[in-house]
């Protein structure tokens, strides 16, 4: 039995109000139930697990913290995301001037996988893919891909120029596909032949 | 050509939205201790100001032990020695410079028909010594005779005055010893003596060791100008001299204690339903506890008290049903939930439990020791002989020893060790009153009930507050330093 199945949504409500009140017991049901869903989150805005499990933690902190500003307006999973996502940012800002910026020379070119033999690469693999992202490109990318943000609202999140943000957009998708070719040359050299 | 990767957008957004992993558990150790910390921030500050003002007077206290224990070490050295003022006419025995002494002396000449000068141990004689005296020492010590400063000599009888080459006068005053002086100094601060002749034969002044005299000439007038009577001068008391060493006392004690927990909800039905669990199911039997107490007197009727005590307080709990959960580290066992935090049973015999599964446990006990360090302010009233005080502080209790024991019901086997939830210190509050009986000058009975209430919760990470009460009855003896 997972800690999911053991969390009841029906007394989620029952759960905030504890863990508002510091009931430390709540608290770790809150966070048993919500960490493993946003762990994966953490992972594709940063490099690393170390560095996801750091923002994994502030981000809780927060929650707990923040708890009693929940207005119950929306899902209660998307505001711990926002959270935790906020966080990522927050840190992307603070580290922005020792990440080096990376140039990219290339245009998009069309995939030689179909979409059905894209879409066989696993979990893991793509999160490494996304993971060696460089980390101005990373972010951008999943703020567009993940979040649906727009660039208008990257660009003021970054505090970049829009042009700037679909650029790394563009550039995060390159690397991609070409990640993406190398990996499906390896894994079906057939296809890659194609 | 971006649209030719938009396909590939929702490829990744499919495959990585939706996984679940789970993180190592030092996260969430980080994030309870950093919470830990947070809970305490509001009334952090409170605690931080006891904490600090508890070394201050830690520091307040050890000053004044040392100053108190140093004053008193070199007073008793200066009883031993004779040098020091604060043997100044205190129950002094009564030097007398013999004859065979004023024969020793050298230009010494026969014992006059003069009477022996006595003063009483509360009064410096002072009679016969010349108010031109500036300073004179009896030293007992043989050995450290002044070479120089020996230009002033008593007087004999008949003889005419003397002029003292020097302001300090030594004389041996025993013979037969050979090997103590005496040397007598009197403070400037005593008041003028007028025509005052030194002793024809004998001088007799109220000290342990050493007399003070100061004269301002150098001159004795003739013996003939003796006088009969005394002048008496009051010498300096104790309080004179600064010397208060009943300012500090130790007391040593042991407290006959009952204790009770109040425990307190966070209102919610896991909380209350945890609450009355714990108030039917848990006891407390009496303890008895030891300590040492250090009083250091600030006023006239208050004094400071601090010191260290040992309080063990056992909570035995009823036998009831415990339920299987997971533990902080995602393994499933019996959560036994007590006042003093929660203890995890891994069950050594049967099948591992799934959430939800249930055992009973039989009588469990959970055993607690704390190191209490209180910090009081006792008003006293009274006499000398019996004194009342009532007293009101705070202290902290710091965790040094804990174990819980239980038994599973048809298991026959004990499960032990520490619960989790439950502080390292917490901190309590204080009131009480009672007496000391003194039995001598420096020795006293003590009595004090107290009563002691918990200002902060001894477990935390639980919907129940535990708060602990004792009604204390110390019993012990003060020693005065």
């Amino acid at each position: 039995m997972t800690a999911s199945e053991l969390f009841d949504l029906n007394n989620l409500e029952q759960i905030i109000e504890d863990c508002t009140s510091g009931v430390r017991a709540a608290q770790n049901r809150l966070y048993s139930f919500f960490a493993p869903r946003m762990l994966p989150v953490c992972l594709r805005y940063t490099g690393n697990r170390e560095e996801a499990e750091e923002i994994l933690q502030e981000g809780f902190i927060k929650v707990f913290m923040h708890l009693s500003q929940f207005r119950r307006e929306g899902s209660f999973e998307g505001w711990v995301r926002r959270i935790i996502v906020n966080v990522a940012l927050q840190r992307f800002r603070e580290k922005a001037r020792m990440y080096p910026v990376v140039s990219i020379r290339g245009e998009v070119v069309e995939t030689a996988g179909s979409n059905e033999t894209f879409s066989r690469i696993g979990y893991k693999d793509l999160l490494a893919l996304v993971q060696k992202l460089p980390p101005a490109y990373r972010l951008v990318f999943n703020l567009y891909v993940f979040e649906g943000m727009k660039h208008k609202e990257i660009a003021e999140a970054l505090k970049i120029t829009e042009g700037t943000s679909k650029s790394n957009l563009y550039d995060a998708r390159l690397i991609l596909q070409r990640e993406v070719m190398k990996l499906e040359s390896i894994n079906s050299p057939k296809l890659a032949s194609l | 050509m971006s649209k030719d990767l938009h396909p590939k957008d929702d490829l990744f957004r499919t495959g990585l939205n939706g996984k679940e992993e789970t993180p190592t558990p030092a996260v969430w150790e980080a994030i309870e201790k950093e919470l830990d910390k947070k809970d305490r921030k509001p009334i952090g500050g409170f605690f931080r100001m006891s904490g600090r003002a508890a070394i201050v007077a830690l520091i307040i206290i050890s000053g004044a032990t040392l100053f108190a224990a140093g004053y008193f070490i070199r007073d008793a050295q200066d009883e031993k020695k004779g040098t020091g003022q604060g043997a100044l006419g205190t129950e002094g025995k009564t030097v007398e410079m013999s004859e065979d002494a004023e024969k020793q002396k050298p230009g010494s000449s026969s014992p006059t028909n003069a009477e022996p000068v006595k003063s009483t141990p509360d009064q410096l004689n002072t009679s016969g010594i010349s108010p031109s005296v500036e300073k004179i020492v009896v030293e007992r010590n043989k050995k450290q005779q002044p070479k120089t400063n020996t230009k002033a000599k008593t007087s004999s009888s008949g003889a005419s005055s003397e002029t003292l080459p020097s302001s300090s006068i030594s004389e041996p005053v025993n013979p037969e010893r050979q090997e103590q002086q005496i040397t007598w100094e009197m403070a400037r601060t005593l008041p003028p003596v007028k025509e005052h002749l030194l002793p024809e034969s004998s001088i007799k002044i109220p000290v342990n060791d050493a007399v003070i005299a100061v004269a301002k000439n150098n001159k004795f007038p003739k013996a003939a100008d003796q006088s009969t009577t005394p002048t008496k001068i009051p010498v300096a008391n104790k309080k004179a001299a600064g010397l208060q060493l009943s300012g500090f006392s130790l007391t040593p004690y042991v407290g006959f204690q009952n204790h009770s927990i109040n425990l307190k909800d966070d209102g919610s039905n896991w909380g209350t339903n945890m609450r009355k669990d714990m108030e039917t199911t848990e006891h407390l039997p009496s303890q008895i506890s030891v300590g040492l107490l250090a009083d250091f007197r600030i006023a006239k009727n208050l004094s400071i008290q601090s010191g260290l005590g040992l309080m063990q307080l056992d909570v035995t709990i009823q036998p009831k049903q415990i339920k299987a959960e997971k533990d902080i580290d995602g393994k499933v066992k019996y959560r036994l939930d007590c006042s003093a935090g929660t203890y995890f049973i891994n069950p050594k015999q049967g099948n591992y439990p799934r959430p939800g599964d249930t055992v009973t446990t039989q009588l469990a006990t959970n055993s607690l020791k704390y190191l209490n360090i209180p910090l009081n302010v006792k008003y006293h009233f009274g006499n000398n002989k019996l004194q009342f005080f009532v007293i009101a502080g705070s202290g902290i209790n710091v965790l040094t020893e804990q174990n819980l024991n239980a038994m599973v019901k048809h298991q026959y086997q004990y499960y032990g060790g520490r619960t989790t939830n439950l502080k390292s210190s917490y901190f309590n509050g204080m009131i009480g009153g009672g007496a000391t009986y003194f039995i001598g000058k420096r020795v006293g009975i003590y009595v004090s009930p107290q009563y002691n209430f918990a200002l902060s919760s001894m477990n935390e990470g639980l919907p129940v507050k535990s708060l602990p009460r004792t009604f204390n009855v110390q019993m012990g003896v003060t020693i005065k330093l």
